[in-house]
This record gives C-alpha cells, structure tokens and sequence, in this order.
C-alpha cells in the first residue's frame, strides 16, 4: 500500500482542482440553466428552491464524477501493461475498504443535510403579499389523506385542477357550493402576482401530471386520488407547462399555461368570467322556457292524437288486466283474454292454452318472450301460428311490461 | 483404481455396455430437443440477439422522429406503440434471455458442474420465452399495446385501450415472468447443489455469486408482476374492478407492484453486469479481484436495499411525507454498496498490469458510463429535485445509462471474454475496437444531451415538441448519437458471424483466465469435464499454472493438457 | 488425460460406465430446495393478492365485506377440512416413510377426497353468496383472494392425483419417497394459506 500513500498529493491537488471548479459552476448556473441544471427560472420560489438545491447536489456530483473518474483514467493509464512491470498480487486492504465507505456515507449525509435545509422553501407555501387575492374562507380545501399546501395564515387562492384526456379544466372555488357556478377556464390558467395559488389536483380519466417548470414539480392527477400544490408568481407573464404522464395519444399535445397578471387585473378578469357565467345561465334558462312553451303549444294544437304516440304515458298509469282484457283497440292488440283463460281476469276460453297453468313454471322474462315470439315454444296440444305475432309493433315497449308484471302476478301471486 | 475388483485387461480402452441406445440426433431436430446447458444458452443468445436488433430498430424510429420539432414522420399511435415495444423488448426480450442466457452457459462451467439441476425445465423455460416474444409481436397484426412499458392502470383498462394489444403485453409478461423464474430456480438450485469439489461459498467466482443474488430477486420480484398483471387481465376480461376508481379500485395499487417488480428489476439487469465485471478486470489486470468478500457483501446488501426502495418511482403522486423521506433515504442507501464495488474495481486494477483486449475496454467503458448513471440517480433519489426531473428526459437519459451501462456494456464485455470458449474462435481484436468505439461514443452522444433536454423541459412520451429551449438542437445531436451507437452494435454482428466462420482458432484458455471454465476445451464437450480438479481458491486456474510452474512445465500447457 | 495428473487422483472408475458422479455440494436435495423456492415465490404472488386487498379495503376503503356479509361459519368448516387434510397427509408421509403401503393408500386418498371436499364446498359458497366480481372492486379482491387459493388447492389436488398414481403402482417407499415428499410440501403450504386468507377475508 505504500504505492498508494506515494500518490496521495497528487490526488489531493486534483481533487482541490475539481472542489475550485465545481464553487465557480455554482453560482454561474443560471447561465447554464437547461444545459446542467433545471430551465427554471423567476417564477415561484418552490421552483427556486429546486434549483438551487439541484445545483448543490450539482456540484458535490460533479467533484464526485471528475475525481472517480478522473482516477479510473488515471489507473488505467498509469498501470497498463509495460514489459518488465508485474503486477502487484494485493487481495483487499480493510482499512481502505472501509474508509471509501465511510466516504461514501458521509456524502449521502451531507447530500442529505443539504436536502433537508432547503425542503421548507420547496413544500411550505408562504403567505401572500399584502394585496394578493384570496378565496373565501369556506372555498378551502378540506384537508383529507394528503394535506394541501396552503400558507401559514390559511389566505390563498384556491384553484382545482382536472387533468381529462387531453385537457387540464381550472375551477376557481368560491363561496357557491356548486362548482358548476365556479369560475373555470380551460388551458390557460389566469392567477394573479403576489398571491399564493394553491392548487388541488385530480383525474378524471386516467393518469396525468401537473407541471409548470417555472412553478415547481409535477404533481400527478391520479384518479381517485388527490394531489395538493401550489405556487407564488411574482413577476407577470405567462408560464408554460405540459401534462408530464402518459395519458394516451394526445398526451404531447396536452399543454398547460400559467397566466399571472397584477392582482387588480385579476379581480377585473375574476368579475368579468362570474358575469359572463352568470349571463350564459340566465340564457340558458330563458332557452329552456322557450323550450317548454313551445312544446306544451304543440301538445295542445294535436288533441286528436292517441296518447300513446304523442308521449309514453308513465308505465304506473297503464293497466296490465285492462290490455289483457280489451286489447289496444287503436293499434289493433287484440285482447289476450278472447283467447285464453286465466282466473284473475275471469276470462275463460280456450282458443289458446290456460295460462294459469301453462305459464306456472315460467318467469317474467319468459312470458315476455312467449308474448312476442308465440311460435318459439308451443304449449301440447296446440298448434304454431294461431295467436298474432304483432304484440312486438302493436303495443308500446311500457304497455308489454305492464302486461307480463299483470300476467306474472296474476299466475303466481303478488 | 479398483481395477482390482475388476475382470478387464489392464490394457483395454473402457467399454460402454448398453442395452439400446437412441442414435444421437443430429441437424436442427437436435437444437430443438435439446436440454443441454450450452446449447440452450447459446439458443437464448441468438434469440436475444434478434430481438436487440428489433428492439434497435424501433429506437431509431422513435429518434428519427424526435429528430427535428413537430415532427409529422409517425403518427402518435405509432410512435406511443413504438416506445412500448422497444421498453418491453428491451427488458424482456433483450436483457433477461440475454442475461439468463450466458448464465445458462457460463455458470455450471465455472462452478465444474456437467448441466443445470432440471435440464428439462431449462429446455421448457427457453420455449416458453420464445412464446412469449411470439405473443408480444403478434399484436403487430392487430394494434400493439400504447401504454407504455410501465402499462399504468386505468390508461392500460379496457375502457382507454380497448385494443388487444395490452393482452398481449400481459401474456408476455406471464410468459417471459414463467421462463425468468423457472431459469432463476433452477440456476439457484444448481448453484447451491452442484459446485465442484471444494468449491466452498468463498471460493465462488463473484459472477457466480451475482447470478445466485439475482435469481433470489427474481423469484421474489417476479410473482408481484405476474399477479399484477393477472389483475389486469381479470379487470379487462372479467369484470373485477381492482385498478378502476370509479369502483372502489386503486390505480396506486398498480404502481406499487410494478415498481416493488420494476425496481429490483434494474439489479436483476445490471447485477449480472457486476458480476462479469468483477471476472473481467481482475484477468487482464493480471491481479487477484480486490476486497472479494466486500463485493459479495456489497452484492448482497444491494439486493436487499434494492427491493426495499421501489417507491421513488412513484414521488409524484400522493403519499404520505414520511415515505417520501423513507424512500429518499433508502434510495441513498443503495449508492454505498455500489461504491463500495466501483471502488474495489478500481483497485482491482491499480498497481495492476492491464491488457486492453475489447472485452476490457467495454468493462471500462461500463465503469465509466454507469458511474454517470450512479450520479445521476443521487439527483432523481431527492424527491423535491426528482418533482422536477420525473418523467423528463433527464430520467430517460439516467435509466440508459445504469441499464446499457450497467448491462448492456458488461454483456458486450462478456461476449468478447467468452466467444472464444463458446464458439473455440477468437472474436477480430481490431474490428471489436472499431466497433467499441463507435457504440461507446454513439452512446454518450445520444444519451449525454438528453440530461439536457430534461433540464430543458422536454417530458417523455411525447411524440413531438416544440423548439424551444434548444429542444430541437438537443434532440438532433442525440439522433445522430443513436446511428453511431448502431453501427457500433451492428459492427459487433458483423464480427460475431465473421468470427464464426473464419476466427482464429482459440485454444481452451486464450486469456490465461481465472475460473474452471478454462479448464475445459472450447467449446466444451457434452458433459462438460471430464476430470474436474479440486478447488482451493477463488481462481483454482492460476492455482492449477502455479502447480504446473512447480513441476517445471510452461504455464500455457494447463490449458491445453485438459482440452485432449 | 493429461489434467487428471496435474489434478488430484484419477477419479474414473473401470466399473462405472459414464462420467464420473456429479459432485453434491450442498445437504439439502435439488427437488426438495425448488420446491421452497418455488413456495416463496407463491408466497410473493398472493403477497401481491394481499397487497390489493389492502389497497381497497383499507387505502381505498371500499365497502367491507361485499355484499351483505360473508359465511364465517362455512369458510371455518372450510378451514377444518383443510386441516385436517394436512394431517392426513401427513400421514401418509410417516407411512411411507416407514414403508407402510396400506397407510399410504388410505392417506394419500383420504387427503385427496378432502381436498375435493373443500373445493365443493368453495364453489357452493361462491353459489350462495349474492354478489359477483363484478359487483365492487372489495368482491373483486374476495374472489381474487379466495380463487386464487382456490387455484392453488386445485394444482395441489393434481399433484397428489400423481402421488396417488405412484402409490398405487406401489413405486413409493421409503427409499424411493420424493415423488410424494415433494407434493406433500406443497400440499401443507395451501392449507397454511388458507389459515391467512381466511383469517384477513373473513375474521378481521
């Protein structure tokens, strides 16, 4: 090993080398934004504090790569094979095997202190600035298995994002408890600088992820699940993002944008949407009565009309034993009872079996089908192609099944 | 000798006295029949092989049409059919039969034995991948399955890919699940059961010893899927509702037995790769492997670490704090045991005197690149940092690096060291350079750019982009990376099938190696040995030229004395 | 042979035709250490099972249990069957281990008809129970759980199906006794699962 402890200095300048290097990439990073380092830059300080966070780890990688490296090039090139040079037969050496692990445990310490200093920034909002926009108190997200991510003081702007095949939907909860008459937008998301946004994401379909590089990490919308984020513009502008889960062919396509402008240009876009709401659902309605009105002019005008075509009478309002009894005169049914006997209707004949009997193993879906399709099973005794084979056209879907429920009823008892 | 007992001159050859003997058979029937270790290996080669060039041929597509912006080459069905199949393939069809199948080969002729513990479920579980591959590729006749290799719940339920394609995928995962751990079993049991007279759990050479850590990992790891994909099928065919969330299902439930399978699944791949490694370096450094029990220790404690962190794939959807954190930190864990092994490889080479042969560059060339892949994986372990790099490029980039890294580049290394024991020919020294090269560089130069990319935003999946952010610049470089890193692999075929037909011929032991395998001719007869010495170190083959130098003989003859 | 004599003494026998006996390196025998493993990877496999359950019964909770509640009492009759399988199987190891042809004939037929037993008595509960696997992703994880055992209980009457064919042709013995040690195995790890699935299904 003495061979090692000759090397050492030289090792040492390098590695002193790589430490200088790596301090002057630090702070150059954001000019080497999106080449080594996240393209995240003036958006929100969670997207921030990835970054910086991500440069640290950065820089500890890099000294860590070049001096492994560096030192694998070194030894290779250092000991190749040269005539007259035997290699030296060591096996192991344990005070130098446990040393590189120690090393490489107190790197994951330190990687780990640095993690755990920066996480603040990154997961706990702050509070809004003073006149940033804020949703009503009761349009809070309640907290269930994960927590939202609002700031100390409880005040921010409350957003629920929907990711669907292939769109993200923005609700802007508010005190209506119906989210139909929130205001919504779809791609494009309108918040305001200075406020913190806290945004509760979900699927409606399959899974897809929320993420604005300039505005922190992805958060996947998983259905059935929910996901919390948020963020805090300070500057205006618009900020792109796209959906960052495979949802299915149109997953490249799913784009997401982050709108921020002042908070006073806000409250004057929020009023604008709430009014624009407000008009769409007063002209719904007026199209609706509009609707109503005309149609109930139409009923009036074609008294004449049998009510059976014009609307379906509710099934409750039929009478299966009347049918069975009388038949539908104007479509031309004819009764059941002229042919057969069955006690309930008091009818008696005998053109057809008695139905008391031949129908007693029988169960509603059976009658049905021996009402529409007679010749499939013929009773003993009885021929095929007696009884009509228009009970299908002559009697109205609602009209058949109050018959069989009568039928059913009437062979086996309520 | 206990000729004493018997009646035989002293002079006469042994006799073979059989009732009724079945003519050997001969041609192609006697491939498809066989149980033969070798022969079954070199079949899951060959076979692996096809499927890297397929498994190739999809990449370029995907690069040629990430190529420039906006892209309109492929259409976004094929293009998501493109990046599923060359996932699956990659893993299932490339890697695993790749892995299993030098294993097959190599294993019992380092540990002295004469075939697997069940040649016959080996033979079946050859077929049952081959089955497998031919199901998944059917569905090229159909419509392929769209969702990814990861296949998430509910974009893979019937309701968002009615196409039969995702059957497919599911069949292959049962198929190739069945024939990975039938090959795991059996390679376990024949590890454990079959080693060479004194072959002590010391003295099992370090591949050995990898193979034995992965087949454990195989056989826990590979029931998870095979279950998880079992509920799949059941959700898409039978009604049930174990994914769909609408019925009380759970779609985190599918992400959690993929990854509990798809994590140990990345040392199920890249263990191997260590083991090669840690065989290679020590024979062309002409010195003992350095700190051999740490690496068995390291192998292990990876393996354990390893199924223990599956969920830092999953950082972005909701869980709890403590698990992120949980995660995190296991996931750190996982680096020492892996530096640990870098370091060791390193010294296993200082004060050395390396030779520079192919199967040692492609070695150093795994050193190299898996140890970016190492570095990068610190960055996608924190979780604040992995919320931003998850699913970008930056992860693609990662994965290729520990994984063709990790394996691809070691199997390379293991294919040029062991040709010549396969085949009896020499593999062309200067083409093989040419052909390292230009894969290594090809790979750099396609996967370097993509950190990039990342950085830059650019997520995976995606089938076009749009050119900002030096998206369009990043991505070019990175396809014409790719066409390097092909006619780097192609070159290696070329080189394969030129020294099958005309190599030098190679003699049992042409690189004055250290395991049993270089004991016996190349390629081995039927049985394997003949003879197999007594084992008394790590490297009974130096022990054996050393016994040989002692009784005044050339060192050279060992090898060949065992091959008449 | 050149190798043999740099290598220890010739180990060619003039008697035995053949290469040499393969070399044992471990106690415990090929068959019986595939089948472990091949029961720690069946463990792994209902692992998954029961990594669902919780999922929807308790990450998702579903409503538990499906439908409007389960037959304790039968899955209990269930388990007993079971049990006492177990015990009879075991019976009939000792008796072929001690050669008894006769124990191991009324053993391995005794086991096998319990196990068809529960297997009856399975299929009458699915019969009775009111709800499908369609019904709601908790019956979708009953039916998994329960039919994948069930699976389980099916492949284990094959195997002894084939014991009982050895048996009967009188080629199990005591020195001849893997082709049922291997299926009894199996056999007492599918009514141990049973003991876990019916414990998490239909008790807590």
């Amino acid at each position: 090993m003495r061979a090692l402890i000759r090397s050492r200095p030289a090792q040492t300048s390098l590695l002193g080398a790589i430490v200088v290097v790596g301090c002057v990439l630090a702070p150059a990073s954001t000019a080497l934004a999106g080449v080594l380092g996240p393209d995240s830059a003036g958006g929100s300080p969670n997207a921030e504090g990835i970054r910086s966070l991500y440069f640290l780890i950065f820089a500890i990688a890099l000294i860590i790569f070049v001096g492994v490296g560096g030192l694998i090039a070194f030894t290779v090139y250092r000991f190749r094979a040269r005539p007259g040079v035997e290699a030296q037969q060591t096996k192991g050496n344990n005070r130098l095997e446990i040393g590189w692990t120690v090393g490489a445990a107190l790197v994951l310490v330190l990687i780990s202190l640095v993690t755990f200093l920066k996480l603040d920034q990154i997961r706990n909002p702050p509070n809004s600035d003073a006149n940033g926009v804020s949703s009503p108190r009761n349009a809070s997200f309640t907290p269930g298995p994960a927590k939202p991510a609002i700031p100390p003081n409880g005040r921010s702007l409350n957003i629920d994002v929907t990711g669907q095949q292939y769109l993200w939907r923005y609700s802007y909860a508010d005190a209506d408890t119906n989210s139909l008459n929130n205001v919504f937008s779809y791609e494009q998301m309108v918040v305001p600088t200075g406020t913190t946004v806290s945004l509760r994401i979900r699927a409606q379909d399959v899974q897809h992820s929320w993420w604005i590089p300039d505005l922190g990490g992805k958060f996947d919308a998983v259905p059935g699940y929910t996901n919390y984020t948020w963020f805090k513009i300070s500057e205006p502008g618009v900020y792109r993002g796209q959906c960052a889960e495979l949802c299915g062919r149109g997953h490249a396509t799913m784009i997401a944008s982050v709108k921020a402008v002042s908070p006073a240009a806000f409250r004057v876009w929020y009023a604008e949407q709430k009014a624009a709401i407000a008009a769409a659902k007063q002209d719904a309605a007026t199209a609706r009565n509009a609707l109503l009105a005309k149609q109930e002019a139409a009923a009036k005008a074609m008294p004449s009309e049998p009510a059976v075509k014009a609307v379906p009478a509710p099934a409750a309002a039929i009478d299966g034993k009347k049918i069975f009894v009388a038949g539908v005169p104007a479509t031309g049914a004819l009764a059941c009872g002229s042919c057969h006997a069955l006690k309930d209707a008091g009818s008696n004949a005998a053109v057809g079996p008695n139905l008391d009997v031949v129908l007693k193993p029988d169960n509603a879906a059976m009658i049905k089908e021996s009402i529409l399709y007679p010749n499939k099973e013929i009773a003993k005794g009885y021929a095929k192609g007696i009884m009509p084979l228009n009970y299908g056209k002559t009697l109205t879907s609602a009209q058949l099944n109050a018959l069989v429920k009568y039928i059913d009823e009437a062979v086996h008892g309520k | 000798m206990t000729s004493a007992t018997s009646s035989a001159p002293q002079t006469a050859v042994p006799e073979i006295v059989v009732d009724s003997a079945k003519p050997p058979q001969s041609g192609w029937l006697a491939w498809l029949t066989t149980t033969d270790h070798k022969r079954i290996g070199i079949m899951y080669m060959v076979a692996a092989w096809m499927f890297l060039v397929i498994g190739g041929v999809e990449a370029l597509l995907i690069r040629l049409q990430l190529a420039v912006p906006d892209n309109t080459l492929l259409s976004p069905q094929t293009y998501n059919a493109l990046f599923t199949m060359h996932g699956t393939t990659m893993v299932f069809l490339f890697l695993m039969p790749m892995i299993v199948g030098l294993a097959n080969y190599i294993v019992p002729l380092m540990i002295g034995a004469r075939d697997m513990a069940f040649p016959k479920l080996n033979a079946l579980s050859f077929w049952l991948f081959i089955a497998g591959g031919i199901v998944f590729y059917g569905s090229l006749l159909f419509s392929p399955a769209e969702c990814g290799w990861t296949c998430y719940a509910p974009l893979s339920e019937t309701a968002f890919s009615p196409s039969n394609g995702v059957d497919s995928w599911i069949f292959l995962v049962h198929l190739t699940g069945v024939t990975s751990f039938i090959g795991a079993l059996n390679l376990f049991v024949t590890i454990t059961n079959m080693r060479a007279p004194g072959m002590s759990w010391g003295r099992v050479p370090l591949y050995v010893w990898t193979m034995l850590v992965q087949s454990i990992l195989l056989i826990i790891s590979i029931p998870v899927i095979a279950g998880a994909v079992t509920l799949l099928l059941t959700d898409r065919h039978f009604g049930t509702h174990f994914y769909d969330p609408t019925n009380g299902g759970s779609p985190l439930l599918w992400q959690h037995l993929f990854w509990f399978f798809g994590h140990p699944e990345v040392y199920i791949l890249v263990l191997p790769g260590f083991g090669i490694i840690s065989e290679i370096l020590p024979v062309f450094s002409r010195k003992p492997i350095f700190g051999y029990k740490a690496i068995v220790a390291a192998t292990l404690a990876i393996a354990v670490i390893g199924t223990l962190v599956w969920a830092h794939h999953m950082f972005t959807v909701p869980l709890p704090f403590f698990l992120l954190v949980f995660f995190m930190l296991g996931t750190y864990l996982v680096a020492i045991p892996t530096g640990v092994k870098i370091f060791n490889w390193i010294f296993t080479m200082w004060r050395g005197a390396i030779e520079f042969p192919v199967s040692m560059l492609y070695s150093l060339g795994f050193l190299a690149t898996f140890l970016l892949g190492g570095i990068t994986g610190i960055f996608l372990a924190t979780f604040p940092v992995d919320w931003q790099l998850h699913d970008t490029y930056f992860v693609v980039a990662h994965f290729h690096y520990t994984i063709v890294g990790g394996a691809v580049f070691a199997l390379m290394a293991g294919i040029y060291y062991w040709f010549p024991k396969i085949t009896g020919r020499l593999l062309d020294e200067k083409l093989g350079k040419v052909s390292f090269a230009l894969t290594l560089s090809g790979f750099w130069i396609t996967f370097l750019i993509q950190h990039s990319a990342g950085l830059s935003g650019m997520p995976r999946r995606v089938y076009e982009y749009a050119d900002v952010n030096n998206l369009g610049l990043y991505n070019m470089i990175s396809t014409i990376g790719s066409f390097i890193l092909a006619l780097g692999v192609l070159l290696t075929i070329v080189n394969i099938v030129k020294g099958l037909r005309s190599g030098a011929k190679a003699g049992p032991d042409p690189w004055r190696g250290n395991t049993l395998e270089w004991f016996t001719p190349s390629p081995p007869p039927v049985n394997n040995f003949d003879v197999v010495p007594r084992i008394r170190s790590v490297e009974p083959m130096q022990d054996i030229r050393r016994q040989i130098a002692r009784q005044d003989r050339v060192p050279e003859e060992a090898g060949t004395a065992a091959g008449s | 042979m050149e190798a043999a004599s740099i290598t220890a003494p010739a180990v060619h026998e003039d008697t035995h035709h053949g290469p040499p006996k393969a070399n044992q390196s471990s106690s415990v025998n090929s068959e019986v250490l595939g089948i472990l493993l091949f029961i720690i990877s069946e463990l792994m496999l209902f692992g998954a099972f029961f990594a669902a359950y919780f999922f929807i019964r308790v990450v998702s909770a579903d409503q538990w249990p499906p439908g409007d509640g389960l037959p304790v009492a039968v899955a209990a009759t269930n388990a007993a069957v079971l049990l006492s399988s177990s015990v009879t199987m075991h019976w009939t190891d000792l008796s072929a281990k001690r050669g008894n042809q006769m124990g191991m004939r009324v053993g391995i037929v005794t086991t096998f008809l319990l196990g068809c037993t529960f297997l009856f008595i399975q299929i009458n509960e699915y019969l009775h129970l009111g709800f499908t696997p369609k019904t709601s992703a908790s019956a979708s994880v009953f039916f998994g759980l329960t039919g994948l055992h069930g699976a389980h209980v099916v492949i284990g009457l094959l195997l002894l199906w084939m014991s009982a064919v050895r048996i009967f042709k009188g080629k199990v013995g005591p020195a001849n006794y893997k082709g049922l040690e291997v299926p009894g195995i199996y056999w007492h790890f599918v009514d141990a699962m049973w003991i876990v699935v019916f414990t998490t299904i239909y008790i807590l």
